[in-house]
């Protein structure tokens, strides 16, 4: 087993000098990344020179990357002519070497979503199961292992834009809201991405569930709800941060979502304001409306202190507007 | 419901020396397959793409070796109404899009518990004179009790258990029309057939499998011609644009048909659904809005209506079962608070001794 298997062929694994010109930089199938980043490596190659050979594998007269796209393309800008590559035998198999490919990557980082799906997807492509990927890979890529998974980074591999793939390469976002956003149209995915990278993982998901549960409720699609005039006003405000447009972005939609919630939210904010609510007293009541109850907190050093806040308090009852804080109706 | 529904029929090699097994086995053509452990059967469903829908038309013969009468299972802080649950299936041939079974239950398929004997001698204690008056069990929460009838008889063997009963009362809850037995057979007030009706465009988006809203009432109404005893409820109420409209015309047309002295007890809940609940709504049932609407974490953590529109919804429906000559039959609330059953029910029951009082049958019959 093992004198057929990657870990044996790695044995026959050649070290040479490469020119960099007959690297082909075109074919990407063992490329996992959407966006490779090496300004920050070009500085280390200057100091050192190039510590870990890239692995290429010779096909056709060229040379195939199979890992190092970083460290070749660093190269390549600063004007190498030639690198020390490490040159794998020609019949390990494409499976064989993404495998590799993987490995090498899992012991030093941890991979983007964009990268576990493109993983998947390749996984896939050269002949591994879903099965056998799903039982293999999904917990080390801290996937849950349901098979609607599968399916869902698959088609982001598959047929996913490079905008949305960069996105995902640089974003972290759960799979539940993944699978709601890709039932958007590409221009409503393009338009919202720069809003959804300014803003944090829980504002990115609600942004997300907020649009696809109003566009379902309202029925109407989410491209007819970004053209709505208020969005249109906040996503333009180009004065604004990405980030600030956003959070507006998220509060707007949370108050179309949740209209009831966010009316009697603000009724009560009003409400205490009218009775001038000393702010050293501590009103809480249950976020939801669910229960009836609320719970008051003050603090107190002596007996003075304590009837005077009582009194206070008292004078505030007394206030009309006191007894809408108890309203539980929407007539009323 | 027909016979020939389930695809396969796993049995664990002890049940298969049961009566109800050979009955079943006799009783449908689906191949079948002696197993020692039923993960065989979570193997064989993890590759599809919709394990619950997949787990419907398999159905897993085993022996129940914990208890079969359980309480209801009630969330913290809201009222209780004293259910007690016969575990003899788990999990519902039909596949409505609100069922919490989809996540309440650990395992997809329907699993039925074939040893009949034990189940019998666990519903003793409740045919003792000491019982009090208005207990109510069924099959009914964990699976519909009427759905696998023609195949399992149990129902039937149930209703026949029930005759000797002086105050517990066997409540047949389903969405099926498979009432034919019982048509020949007297009826009993401790014997109650209980539909679940809703609004007839919700029941057509989202009860797949199940027979319309409209033949509910007419099984129902055939069975009140007999003189049976009948429940129904209203569960969940969903709000949606036609919400009035459409309720009021169940309303009105069940009690057109059904004499409201014959109706034992109607319940009301809104649609709720725990946090978990959301995904397994948006994988299997995507599109659907009546999840979308303004629902909040309660402090069951169980999803609700804003309390305000729930009040309002209770409110309606109660007014308009009152208007159409309900004003005698008892109304109760399932799963909620003290505060609205005092704004809808104008009372609040406190623990056991007040609610089961309004399930027992009348003094006169």
């Amino acid at each position: 087993m093992l004198k057929t298997g990657p870990l044996f062929k790695m044995e026959r694994m050649k070290l040479r000098l490469v020119s960099l010109q007959e690297i082909n930089l075109e074919e990407k199938k063992f490329c996992l990344s959407p966006l490779v980043e090496f300004e920050s490596l070009k500085d280390s190659i200057r100091r050192a020179g190039l510590l870990v050979p890239p692995l290429v594998k010779p096909e056709k007269e060229t040379l195939i990357l199979i890992s190092g796209w970083r460290r070749v393309l660093a190269c390549k800008d600063l004007s190498l002519k030639t690198i020390p590559a490490l040159l794998v035998p020609e019949d390990m198999s494409d499976l064989d070497l993404l495998i590799r490919v993987i490995e090498e990557n899992l012991t030093t980082r941890s991979l983007s979503l964009a990268e576990k799906a493109e993983a998947i997807y390749k996984l896939n492509l050269f002949g591994l199961s879903p099965e056998r990927i799903m039982a293999d890979y999904f917990s080390r890529f801290a996937l849950p292992g349901k098979r609607e998974y599968f399916l869902l980074l698959i088609k982001v591999a598959g047929q996913g834009q490079e905008k949305l793939k960069k996105f995902l390469h640089e974003t972290e976002i759960s799979l539940e809201a993944l699978d709601l956003f890709l039932s958007f149209s590409t221009v409503a995915q393009e338009r919202l991405i720069p809003f959804l990278q300014a803003v944090t993982y829980s504002r990115r998901r609600e942004i997300i569930v907020n649009l696809y549960e109003i566009s379902l409720r309202e029925g109407q699609e989410v491209d007819t709800l970004l053209q709505h005039p208020e969005i249109k006003s906040i996503l333009e405000k180009e004065e604004l941060s990405f980030r600030s447009r956003g959070e507006a972005l998220s509060d707007w939609l949370k108050k179309r979502r949740y209209p009831l919630l966010t009316s009697w939210e603000a009724e009560i904010k009003k409400i205490l304001k009218e009775l001038a609510w000393p702010e050293e007293v501590k009103l809480l009541y249950d976020p939801a409306f669910e229960s009836p109850e609320f719970e008051l907190s003050f603090s107190f050093r002596n007996y003075f202190q304590f009837l005077a806040r009582l009194d206070e308090l008292k004078a505030i009852a007394q206030k009309p507007s006191f007894q809408r804080l108890f309203c539980r109706s929407l007539e009323e | 419901m027909n016979n020939f529904f389930f695809r396969r029929i796993f049995i664990q090699r002890e049940a298969l020396t049961y009566p109800l097994t050979a009955r079943i086995i006799a009783r449908t053509q689906a191949p079948y397959e002696i197993i020692d452990d039923p993960r065989v059967i979570k193997e064989e469903l993890a590759s599809s793409p919709d394990p619950i829908g997949e787990g419907k038309r398999i159905l897993y013969l085993t022996i129940q070796k914990g208890k079969f009468v359980k309480p209801c299972p009630c969330s913290p802080g809201v009222i209780s109404c004293g259910y007690l649950i016969i575990n003899s299936v788990l999990g519902c041939p039909f596949d409505c899009s609100y069922c919490i079974l989809q996540a309440y239950l650990a395992d997809p398929w329907i699993t039925l518990f074939v040893n009949e004997e034990k189940l019998e001698k666990s519903l003793q204690p409740l045919f003792k004179d000491s019982v009090p008056p208005g207990l109510r069990i069924g099959p009914g929460e964990l699976s519909d009790s009427l759905a696998l009838e023609p195949l399992t008889d149990q129902a039937q063997r149930l209703s026949r258990l029930f005759y000797r009963s002086s105050k517990a009362m066997l409540e047949l809850k389903t969405k099926s029309i498979q009432i034919e037995p019982w048509l020949n057979w007297p009826p009993s007030p401790q014997i109650v057939f209980a539909w679940s009706l809703n609004a007839e465009s919700i029941a057509k988006e989202e009860e797949r499998g199940v027979p319309p809203v409209s033949e509910r009432i007419r099984a129902a109404s055939l069975l009140a011609r007999k003189g049976y005893h009948l429940g129904f409820h209203f569960d969940p109420l969903v709000y949606f644009k036609k919400w009035e409209q459409e309720y009021e015309q169940v309303i009105r047309e069940l009690l057109q048909q059904i004499p409201a002295k014959l109706i034992r007890w109607i319940s009301l809940g809104c649609l709720r659904y725990p946090a978990d609940f959301k995904k397994i709504i948006f994988s299997r049932f995507r599109n659907r809005a009546i999840f979308a609407q303004e629902m909040v974490p309660g402090r069951d953590g169980k999803f609700r209506y804003f309390k305000p529109l729930r009040l309002k919804i209770y409110s309606r429906i109660y007014e308009m079962i009152q208007a159409y000559g309900g004003k005698g039959i008892p109304v109760y609330l399932c799963m909620e608070d003290g505060e609205v059953w005092e704004k809808i029910i104008k009372k609040k029951p406190e623990g056991k001794k007040d609610i089961l009082p309004l399930f027992a049958p009348p003094a006169i019959d």
